[in-house]
C-alpha cells in the first residue's frame, strides 16, 4: 500500500517570521523571498517544524474536521496548501 | 554658505570647474556642466542648499557634456555621466536640467545601498511622517506638492530612506517633477509656489520642477518618525476614500516598490516590519486635490 506523503519544514532556522494581525509575512534567507501567507500556513508550518506529518494527522492536529460537512473540503484545501508550501521550497516530503 | 547666496558668475565658474558640491539630504553632488539653463535653474531652484568646499568627499560625481562631433551642432544634445558611465542615451541640449534631475535619481537608487530605499513620497506633519508610496501616473507628486504647499514638511517626493535596523525616515528634499495635467493643476492649487519652466516632450510628457520649501531644506538633517503608510491612487470625480489596508498586506506592498528590498535581504525585511509596526496603513482614493488634503490633515490632527 502506498505510504501518504510527510511533509516537514525545510530549515526551521532560516525562516524569519513577522506576525501582523490576520497574516505573517515570512522571509526565506536562503532563497531571499518574502512570503505572505495566512494564519491556516503559519499554523501547517509551525506543525511541520519539529516533525513530519502527513494530510491526515495534520488535519487532525488543526482540527478542521470538526463540522462533518466541511471535513472533505477543508482537508482538500490544507492537501492544495502543502503543495504550495512545497512549491515555495518552504517544506520538502520525507521519505522515512 | 548657501547657494542663492553667491553670484552668478561664481556658480557659473564653479559648475564649469567641476568645483561645484552642494549637500542635498544625506549626499553630497559634485556636479560639472558648462549648461548655462542647468545654470540658471540649480540657481533658482537650488538656491537654499548649502555648498560644500570644493574639495572633500562627494558622494556621486556628475558630469552634463555635449557629445563630441555633429551632436554640438546638429540637433545639440547632452549626455549625463557619472563616474565616467553615461547610462541614458543622450538628451536634446535643452533637456539638461531634467537630465540632471533623472540622472541624480538614478544614482541614489543605483548606488545608496546604505539605505533602504522605498519608492515613496515622504512628508511630515507635528512630528508624523506619512509616507506615499506608488508606483508612476498614481497622483503621488501632485498630491505631496499639494501637502507640502498647505504646511507639510517636505522630505522627499521619490526616495523613503531608511537606514537598516533604524525607523527614522532621512530627508532628501529635492525638487517636485509635476509631470502633464498636475502642472496645471498645482499652479491653480498652489499659485504662490515657484517652478522651473515645462519641458515638453520628453520621455514623461511634459515636465516642470516644483522648488522644494525653503523651510523643508532647512531642516534637512532633522529625520522623521513614520506614522502613516497611504498608497494614493488619483480616480478623477471620484470621492476621497480612506481604506484601512492590513499589515500584511501593506507590508507587501511597500517592499514591492522599494528600490533595493531584495538586495538587502533580511535586513531589509527587518526594517520593513519595523515600519510597518509602527504605522497605520491605508488604501487612498481621491479626485479632488482639496479634499485630499483635508483627509491627509485629519490623520495628524
Amino acid at each position: 500500500m502506498k505510504q501518504p506523503i510527510r511533509w516537514k519544514v525545510v530549515a526551521p532556522d532560516a525562516l524569519v517570521w513577522e506576525h501582523l494581525g490576520d497574516e505573517s509575512v515570512l522571509f526565506d534567507r536562503r532563497s531571499g523571498q518574502t512570503h505572505l501567507l495566512p494564519q491556516i500556513s503559519v499554523e501547517c508550518l509551525a506543525l511541520m517544524q519539529d516533525q513530519a506529518m502527513d494530510l491526515e494527522q495534520l488535519c487532525e492536529r488543526l482540527e478542521v474536521r470538526s463540522h462533518p460537512a466541511f471535513e472533505n473540503e477543508a482537508c482538500e484545501q490544507i492537501d492544495q496548501l502543502l503543495r504550495t508550501l512545497n512549491d515555495l521550497g518552504l517544506t520538502v516530503a520525507v521519505s522515512e | 554658505m548657501k547657494l542663492g547666496s553667491i553670484s552668478r558668475s561664481d556658480l557659473a565658474a564653479l559648475l564649469f570647474s567641476g568645483k561645484f558640491r552642494v549637500r542635498i539630504g544625506p549626499f553630497c553632488i559634485r556636479l560639472q556642466s558648462d549648461n548655462v539653463d542647468v545654470t540658471d535653474l540649480i540657481r533658482q531652484l537650488y538656491c537654499d542648499y548649502q555648498l560644500e568646499a570644493p574639495a572633500g568627499i562627494s558622494d556621486y560625481h556628475l558630469r552634463l557634456s555635449r557629445p563630441r562631433m555633429l551632436r554640438r551642432f546638429y540637433r545639440p544634445q547632452i549626455r549625463f555621466v557619472t563616474d565616467g558611465y553615461s547610462p541614458f542615451a543622450p538628451f536634446p541640449v535643452d533637456h539638461a536640467f531634467p537630465l540632471f534631475e533623472w540622472g541624480l535619481n538614478w544614482c541614489v537608487a543605483t548606488y545608496s545601498h546604505q539605505f533602504l530605499m522605498l519608492h515613496s513620497a515622504v512628508v511630515e506633519k507635528n512630528g508624523r511622517a506619512l509616507l506615499l508610496p506608488a508606483w508612476p501616473g498614481s497622483g503621488k507628486s501632485t498630491l505631496c506638492a499639494a501637502l507640502v504647499h498647505r504646511g507639510w514638511r517636505l522630505l522627499s517626493d521619490e526616495f523613503g530612506l531608511l537606514r537598516p535596523g533604524s525607523n527614522a525616515l532621512i530627508p532628501f528634499p529635492r525638487c517636485i517633477p509635476l509631470k502633464n495635467e498636475s502642472i496645471e493643476v498645482m499652479r491653480d492649487f498652489a499659485p504662490e509656489a515657484i517652478s522651473g519652466p515645462v519641458f515638453t516632450k520628453t520621455r514623461k510628457g511634459s515636465v516642470a520642477h516644483l522648488k522644494a520649501p525653503a523651510e523643508s531644506v532647512r531642516r534637512s538633517t532633522e529625520p522623521a518618525v513614520p506614522r502613516f503608510v497611504v498608497f494614493p491612487r488619483y480616480m478623477p470625480g471620484k470621492q476621497a476614500d480612506l481604506k484601512p489596508l492590513p499589515k500584511a498586506r501593506a507590508f507587501m506592498k511597500l517592499a514591492g516598490n522599494a528600490f533595493n528590498y531584495e538586495l538587502l535581504s533580511e535586513s531589509g525585511f527587518q526594517t520593513v516590519a519595523s515600519l510597518i509596526h509602527s504605522c497605520s496603513s491605508f488604501l487612498f482614493h481621491y479626485g479632488d486635490l482639496d479634499r485630499a488634503v483635508q483627509v491627509m490633515d485629519s490623520l495628524v490632527e
